[in-house]
């Protein structure tokens, strides 16, 4: 059966890019240190209400998706395979649908959106292990 | 009320993140040392944790693959490593940590190079550069 993500995970694996990644002492290690005060950029714009943080909390998701998709194009299939990246992707997924439909209750839905963003972290450190 | 269930999120939030990350090293047993001899199939010199790829012959003469875990290349260079310390065709005896389950996998303690030179895995592990 054909598997787009797996198709897709394979491809990266292959590319030249993969191994500049890495096979670099450093760029892992500082891509990642990005992506983690990234976090708490875009976590700390969030939480307050402000239409004014709009710009810091698009530079922060920005920031994050772009270390994101560089530390996951550093190890594509052993993350494919990651149990706890699957969950990470999958809470995402409900992250951005929530943010996406109309905000008809508007509280709960800031709850259930913080609850999920601390079920993304809780998995990503779960990606080290498994 | 409400900012109380905030801090508690930013606390659980903060918790979450405390290092940048790696897998433990549980899945080895510390306890055991074997020594293994053979040829590199392949030097994988990756983040966040490098390996060698080496074919290993018993007395029988039968070549069992083995998957030796080691350091990231930071921690490697700290004991002297570098991306081309080890090839594919080279000789190599290894120290290693084998792996609880029993499968042919290992963590590794010392690297005896092609060249005699004897290589740890990183501070603490096998002898300092």
């Amino acid at each position: 059966m054909f598997n787009p993500l797996l198709t897709l995970a394979r491809w990266l694996q292959d590319t030249s890019l993969r191994l500049d990644l890495s096979q670099s002492t450093w760029a892992v290690p500082i891509i990642g240190a990005i992506h983690v005060l990234a976090i708490a950029w875009f976590g700390g714009a969030v939480l307050v209400q402000d239409t004014q943080l709009r710009r810091f909390r698009r530079t922060g998701i920005s920031i994050l998706a772009f270390t994101g998709a560089l530390l996951f194009w550093s190890q594509p299939l052993r993350l494919y395979y990651s149990q706890f990246f699957r969950a990470k992707m999958i809470l995402l997924v409900m992250i951005a649908v929530i943010t996406l439909l109309p905000a008809r209750h508007a509280r709960l839905a800031m709850a259930v959106s913080l609850a999920l963003w601390a079920g993304v972290i809780l998995a990503s450190r779960g990606i080290a292990y498994r | 009320m409400k900012s109380r269930l905030l801090n508690v999120l930013a606390l659980v939030t903060l918790l979450a993140i405390p290092v940048l990350a790696h897998h433990s090293f549980t899945m080895f047993d510390t306890t055991k040392q074997i020594t293994i001899t053979g040829t590199v199939t392949s030097f994988e010199w990756t983040n966040p944790h490098s390996y060698i790829e080496i074919d290993v012959p018993d007395e029988g003469g039968a070549v069992k693959h083995w998957s030796i875990e080691m350091g990231s290349p930071s921690i490697l260079q700290q004991s002297g490593w570098k991306f081309s310390s080890l090839k594919k065709g080279d000789k190599t005896t290894l120290v290693i940590n084998p792996l609880k389950t029993g499968l042919a996998g290992g963590f590794l303690n010392t690297a005896t190079l092609p060249t005699g030179k004897v290589l740890g895995n990183g501070p603490g592990r096998g002898p300092a550069k």
